[in-house]
């Protein structure tokens, strides 16, 4: 008789199972070690592990630079957040629109943001509309483009929390005489950003490494800034292990943050 | 296969829709229209890939 399905996804291993699922645990830790000397080797090897290229970090103009550099990271995701969760809003009433001259637009700007790689809409503001005449400033030639495409994204994210939020939900409000805008705003939408809450943090988190783009347009953030120490210094592996120190930092509390949102209100 | 935009940031061989069309937009006058195909041929090979993936989660998908 075959097993039940719950049994075979969550039951527990057999012995067998766990002896072979202990022999690759091992095996592939023990190669991610061979990986990673290797890499730490070679790294040696070529001398940039050399005590003279993290000198740099002894000095303060070097941790104001970078410094500076977060502060325009975190400027440009900031706004890009803003314009992705408004715009994304915007997006999902336009898709559950009963219109379809509504409907249908939305759809395709959707399908169009999300189809498109960011690199290819920051070149758009970077090198065509220039010549259209519409100048932005480098912030904005990063900023916009990653909110736009982030906006499809989120766009996505709220409609599949709203069609989580249960029928009777909507059902029960009707019945206390609300209309249908006041039952999105005030029972559908606040549940369904509950369910959605992780998605989207994940989403913010993309968005910060997006800004890495930033030097693109040569927007000084903090990818731009690590380049310019690196192009001065010659100390390539310090700089990116430290801005990737700073990255995991900053989306490491944007993670920690969301765990209060997303804990239950009662 | 959006992320493989970024290939035209790194001196990889060989050309890429991205930097293809960032180097038409810099020769040329051409700029918009080469996006505007670079962004339908993107989009396009997304759907496919989307329909592709649709077809095969029907195939697999666990009936419970």
């Amino acid at each position: 008789m075959s097993r039940a399905l719950e049994d075979i996804l969550f039951g527990d291993l057999n012995p067998k199972a766990q002896a072979i699922t202990r022999a690759v645990s091992v095996t592939v830790a023990a190669t991610l070690l061979v990986l990673v000397a290797g890499i730490v080797y070679r790294f040696h090897a070529a001398g940039q592990l050399d005590v003279r290229l993290w000198g740099l970090f002894a000095w303060k103009t070097t941790w104001a630079f970078l410094a500076k550099g977060l502060i325009g990271t975190l400027a440009s995701a900031a706004a890009a957040a803003v314009i992705a969760l408004v715009l994304g809003l915007v997006l999902l009433v336009g898709r559950r629109s009963r219109l379809r001259i509504v409907r249908w637009p939305a759809i395709a700007v959707i399908e169009f943001l999300r189809g498109v790689p960011t690199l290819l809409l920051i070149y758009v503001c970077f090198l065509v509309l220039p010549s259209a005449g519409i100048k932005l400033s480098a912030y904005w030639m990063l900023t916009l483009p990653v909110g736009l495409s982030t906006a499809a994204v989120v766009a996505e994210m709220y409609r599949a929390g709203v069609l989580a939020v249960p029928r009777g939900q909507t059902d029960a409000a009707r019945a206390l005489g609300l209309n249908r805008a006041r039952v999105f705003a005030h029972v559908v939408f606040p549940q369904a950003l509950r369910y959605i809450v992780p998605a989207l943090v994940a989403q913010l988190v993309i968005v910060v490494k997006d800004t890495t783009f930033g030097y693109v347009v040569t927007y000084g953030e903090l990818m731009q800034n690590a380049k310019v120490l690196i192009a001065n210094y010659r100390s390539l592996v310090p700089v990116y292990l430290a801005v990737a120190v700073l990255y995991c930092s900053v989306n490491y509390a944007i993670s920690s943050a969301s765990r209060r949102l997303g804990r239950p209100m009662h | 296969m959006l992320s493989t935009s970024l290939a035209s940031q790194v001196p990889l061989p060989g050309r890429e829709l991205t930097a293809l069309v960032a180097k038409i937009a810099n020769d040329s006058a051409a700029g918009i229209s080469a996006f505007a195909v670079a962004a339908a041929m993107y989009l396009v090979s997304g759907l496919l890939i989307a329909w592709a993936g649709a077809t095969l989660e029907k195939k697999v998908r666990i009936l419970r």
